[in-house]
């Protein structure tokens, strides 16, 4: 059995859920509000609809953000906001990327 | 922007980037919406003051609530909320809420027709509204 480095390298800490662009990129507009309605995610992180649903779908069934629908007058609107396991996963992951920039080069 | 492995440097930099887009979209509503609200307190209630008899008030005070709902209906238009809006919102409207009740009960009671009470209770009551406009601003 190998030994257990005495430190392991920050990269271990990234979640690879929230690694992908995407996802990541939602999770960073969600971190700076309480809701943000799928059509700005959509125009700010350039996805389509699909897209951008798929990726919600995958995020809420991981417990990271929760999905609301509501109807303002005829049209329905839906708003997407992280839930407190996304924003401790988020700032985790960004941590573990600061980690792994303030690393000296041979270490990443 | 689909499953390539972007430099964390890059995605630290993004991050930074759609955070910022974020609070640049839902910031400016909150803190207009408090602005205008505030704005409004010293207009309603000198024209309260300055108006003539039961009718008088009660068309300043549909006016009022005309201009309120306005307001409120810009906020429909909302994308994105700031963090912490909603748990800031509430107590910002107790808190003027409470300052209108007293100060518009006070004045109807005793100050009816007296500019000298209207004027300075419309700035007061402005003051929570004001102050949540300013939170609203500096809140990251």
């Amino acid at each position: 059995m190998p030994a257990e480095p005495e430190e392991r390298h920050p990269r271990h800490a990234l979640d690879p859920l929230i690694h992908q662009p995407v996802r990541f990129s939602i999770l960073a507009m969600l971190a700076a509000a309480d809701e943000v309605q799928f059509a700005m995610l959509r125009d700010v992180v350039e996805v389509t609809d699909s897209v951008l649903s798929k990726q919600l779908a995958l995020l809420e069934q991981s417990g990271l953000v929760a999905v609301r629908k509501e109807f303002a007058g005829k049209y329905p609107r839906t708003w997407v906001r992280l839930t407190e396991s996304g924003r401790t996963g988020y700032d985790a992951h960004l941590a573990a990327l600061r980690a792994i920039v303030a690393a000296p080069p041979e270490a990443r | 922007m689909d499953d390539e492995v972007l430099d964390p440097a890059v995605m630290l930099e993004r991050s930074a980037r759609l955070e910022a887009a974020t609070r640049a979209e839902a910031a400016p509503h909150a803190v207009g919406w408090f602005a205008a609200m505030a704005a409004l307190m010293p207009v309603a209630f000198t024209g309260i003051g300055a108006a003539r008899g039961e009718p008088g008030i009660l068309a300043v005070a549909l006016v009022f609530a005309g201009v309120v709902l306005a307001l409120s209906g810009l906020l429909l238009g909302v994308r994105a909320f700031p963090t912490g809006f909603t748990r800031r919102f509430v107590p910002a409207m107790l808190v003027w809420g409470a300052v209108f009740g007293v100060l518009l009960s006070v004045g109807l009671l005793f100050f009816r027709a007296e500019l000298a009470y209207w004027i300075p209770a419309g700035i007061v009551t402005a003051l929570p509204l004001a102050l949540a406009a300013r939170r609203e601003a500096r809140a990251r």
